[in-house]
């Protein structure tokens, strides 16, 4: 019966800098099947996709078997030519090559030293046509669209003998037509025998186009069934509950006072009719998948992305928040997702990023700025926040992750501002870090700051928030308050299942 | 034909046509045949090197050490020429010699430690001429031999050998674009460096062969810049990189990597040579002439960027619109 497996991963772990990604996790993918992966975002999907494809070699103990014969891949192209070919999101091809060219690159029968064009045209051809499609192979990749590209992407699998294709997301940036037609390839590749692994957020594919499922969870293998044999409310029941415990905490004072209205806020391709109101003293969590519009509708109220129609109403008027400047000057503050890239100069001093913004009000009559004043008040908020070393002049890079997030809230609350909004707060820090951010959060809100909060992390959200919004595709498709909210309830409507 | 006017060598193409029109209507011995084949007689060496550098620049790389290393190989093929028994072919060994030696230094620096091509080439560029000077003592190499200072003017079948050796580094070089893995790797590398090493290609051996072929073609251009001036000077071919990338660039290569044509650097070249002597025949003050090859660069650039930015619209409204045709949600 083992015979029935093309690849099987047994064992499979890997840490990142001491961070388990993936902790002993199994898969077995049969012959011919369309296979479903499934898991919250940071489940680890995208890194077993890795492992499988060679992009990231495993921790010690993991088994991988090809045909029942057990394998080391080592590198991408090794990956490629065992049968595993993947095809990323950003389909991850020469735009600047041709068609024909994209195909056929690395393929040892006709990528040789001395190219024969008529052998590279033949073979390119071929595979287009395996796949049904028809797409001129001289035409450059940067010259189709998405889809087409996505079709070379398979073609290019197929003329490399694949007996697994990996599908990361493939519908994610097709209109409705083009899923219909890859649909119909899946179900070519199919009987051709070869296996399609797919991962996806949507459920309505997955029913659709999978016999199998596996769930991941927190780096964890939690299940693998027949499609048939889990229902939608098992299979979201099987992607949450997470073991991790956070404090849930009160507002201590709501007031009546809104500080944030938004009116029918949209943009097209980002999100619409958006519409909320956020209270002083209020904290409101707003999730939804990677994609869903949450980080989108945040920069658009911290005018990093102007919305078509709406209006954005702050304490009682209507204003228009044109750039990140105009935001600082109303109150608003903001911290990207990624604090590395947007929020932190990590070879500056922690007293130098905290003050940044506001050097001009620290400047004495000669305009020169005043240290000590810069110092005293840097000071105050790294102990207010508890950031730990408490050393101002520390680099802030040589910070870990939670303390380097509590400078970036630091760096913020020097501007007193009324409304804060954090896009996931604790990613990458560790456990006690995501707490202690969670009461500092608390603490400024009970303080009178409204907090807006995007998270992935459903547990965090039920912890930290007071209101919750779940955005689907760009709307809000539920408010809930967060006694009444469960984590089943919120993915569910989050996947529109 | 629509393809053939969105072609950025058919753009250059007509702006060099338009210079060259408006040039002759001010100065009337522009075209005639002696003047058009002294302009390609003068920009031989040029022509050379931007083949090579095209390719440099493809793969997302620079060489601003192509001028000193044009003065080092030159000195080392005059003084080679000034050895008695000396040939033809023994200048040609040393000038693709100590082209290649020098290319390879930077590919090796680049490709193995990782430095960018920047960096690297800036020293080396340094360290090329300084060394070239202590070596010299900033002396000429004069009273070259005649058999090797005729090489510029003899013709072979009615053809200058300059211009049959241009033909073939041309042909050579299209051949490894077009007709071998390596010059597919070549493009590929810049179009997309994170995957190329991903589809097999040793990335670290492509860089070092176009540093190496730059270095190749560049000794080949020694040869003949000795032989068309016949002294060599060991600051010869000072800012002379400069040149060379211009070309490239306003032959539509994008620094950024991914693409570049041989055909347009060549036209590049030419648009060069012609605004060079037009600036001669017009009897403009010739300090014009580096305010003209930097306007000429920006004005190339600036008519790439806004083309490419008004594609990314149209395609963007494409999609937008087969979205709402397919019922798209958002």
């Amino acid at each position: 019966m083992t015979s029935d497996y093309i690849v099987q991963l047994k064992h499979v772990s890997k840490t990142f800098s001491g961070i388990k990604a993936l902790d002993d996790v199994s898969l077995d993918i049969k012959r011919g099947e369309v296979h479903a992966l499934v898991g919250e975002n940071g489940a680890g999907k995208s890194t077993l996709i890795k492992v499988l494809s060679g992009v990231h070699f495993p921790d010690d103990g993991a088994e991988i078997y090809i045909n029942n014969e057990k394998v080391i891949i080592r590198n991408p192209m090794d990956a490629i030519r065992k049968g595993i070919s993947v095809i990323y999101q950003d389909i991850s091809l020469f735009p600047n090559l041709t068609v024909a060219e994209n195909i056929c690159i690395g393929n040892d029968e006709v990528w040789k030293r001395k190219l024969n064009w008529s052998q590279i045209q033949q073979l390119a051809e071929c595979a287009i046509a395996k796949v049904g499609a028809a797409i001129d192979p001289y035409m450059m990749l940067k010259d189709l669209n998405l889809a087409s590209q996505q079709i070379v992407a398979i073609a290019r699998a197929i003329s490399f003998n694949a007996s697994l294709i990996i599908m990361d997301e493939p519908t994610s940036t097709l209109s409705s037509g083009e899923v219909e037609n890859l649909y119909q390839i899946i179900d070519n590749l199919r009987k051709n025998n070869i296996a399609v692994l797919f991962i996806s957020h949507k459920f309505d594919e997955i029913y659709h186009v999978a016999t199998r499922v596996t769930i991941l969870r927190d780096g964890k293998f939690i299940a693998a069934h027949d499609i048939q044999d889990v229902d939608r409310p098992e299979l979201i029941r099987l992607m949450v509950g997470r073991d991790v415990e956070y404090i849930s905490m009160n507002a201590e004072k709501i007031w009546d006072e809104e500080v944030l209205k938004v009116n029918h806020l949209s943009k097209k391709g980002n999100f619409r009719d958006i519409s909320f109101t956020l209270r002083k003293g209020e904290i409101i969590g707003i999730t939804g998948l990677v994609g869903s519009g949450r980080s989108e509708l945040a920069k658009a109220i911290f005018g990093l992305n102007k919305p078509d129609s709406g209006e954005i109403i702050l304490n009682g008027s209507a204003v228009t928040i044109a750039s990140s400047n105009d935001a600082v000057q109303y109150g608003i503050g903001y911290v990207p997702e990624n604090r590395q890239l947007e929020g932190l100069i990590g070879k500056s001093s922690v007293c130098q990023n905290i003050t940044l913004s506001i050097l001009n009000s620290l400047c004495n009559s000669y305009k020169c700025v005043d240290v000590t004043k810069e110092r005293q008040l840097a000071q105050e908020y790294i102990e207010k926040l508890d950031v730990r070393p408490t050393e101002l002049d520390k680099l802030v890079g040589q910070l870990s992750g939670g303390n380097q997030q509590k400078v970036v809230l630091a760096k913020w609350l020097v501007t007193n501002p009324k409304i804060l909004i954090m896009d996931e707060p604790t990613s990458g820090v560790d456990i006690g870090a995501k707490i202690e951010i969670h009461k500092v959060l608390r603490q400024l809100a009970n303080n009178g700051i409204g907090v807006i909060v995007i998270s992935s992390e459903l547990p965090e959200i039920l912890a930290v928030s007071d209101k919750i919004l779940i955005m689907r595709q760009g709307s809000i498709v539920s408010v809930i308050d967060k006694n009444l909210a469960t984590q089943e309830a919120i993915l569910a409507k989050a996947l529109g299942a | 034909m629509n393809d053939l006017l969105k072609k950025r060598e058919f753009v250059m193409f007509m702006m060099l046509m338009v210079i060259s029109i408006c040039i002759s209507l001010i100065t009337p011995t522009f075209l005639t045949p002696s003047n058009l084949l002294s302009i390609v007689m003068n920009n031989i060496i040029l022509a050379i090197m931007a083949m090579g550098m095209t390719l440099v620049i493809v793969t997302s790389g620079i060489d601003v050490s192509v001028g000193s290393q044009l003065g080092f190989a030159a000195i080392f093929v005059g003084l080679v020429a000034l050895i008695p028994g000396s040939n033809i072919l023994t200048v040609l060994a040393v000038g693709i010699v100590s082209g290649i030696v020098l290319g390879l230094l930077n590919g090796i620096l680049i490709a193995g430690a990782e430095i960018p091509a920047i960096v690297v080439t800036l020293g080396t560029m340094n360290i090329f001429r300084g060394s070239l000077l202590l070596y010299t003592n900033g002396k000429w190499v004069t009273a070259l031999p005649a058999w090797y200072t005729s090489l510029y003017n003899t013709s072979v079948m009615g053809i200058p050998i300059p211009i049959i050796i241009l033909l073939l580094v041309i042909g050579v070089t299209y051949f490894i674009t077009q007709h071998t893995r390596l010059g597919r790797s070549i493009y590929a590398l810049g179009g997309n460096p994170a995957i190329a090493s991903r589809v097999g290609i040793n990335t670290g051996m492509v860089t070092m062969f176009v540093f190496a072929y730059m270095g190749a073609l560049t000794g080949i251009a020694s040869i003949l810049y000795g032989a068309q001036l016949a002294t060599i000077d060991p600051n010869a071919g000072t800012s002379f990189e400069l040149m060379v990338i211009s070309a490239v660039v306003i032959g539509g290569a994008n620094v950024l990597g991914g693409s570049g044509s041989l055909l347009g650097s060549l036209i590049g070249v030419l648009i060069l040579g012609v605004l060079q002597n037009g600036i001669i025949l017009m009897r403009i003050e010739p300090y014009w002439q580096n305010v003209v090859v930097g306007l000429t660069l920006i004005t190339a650039v600036t008519l790439d960027v806004v083309n490419n930015r008004k594609k990314e619209e149209r395609k963007k409204v494409i999609y937008v619109a087969e979205e709402v045709k397919a019922g798209g949600s958002v």
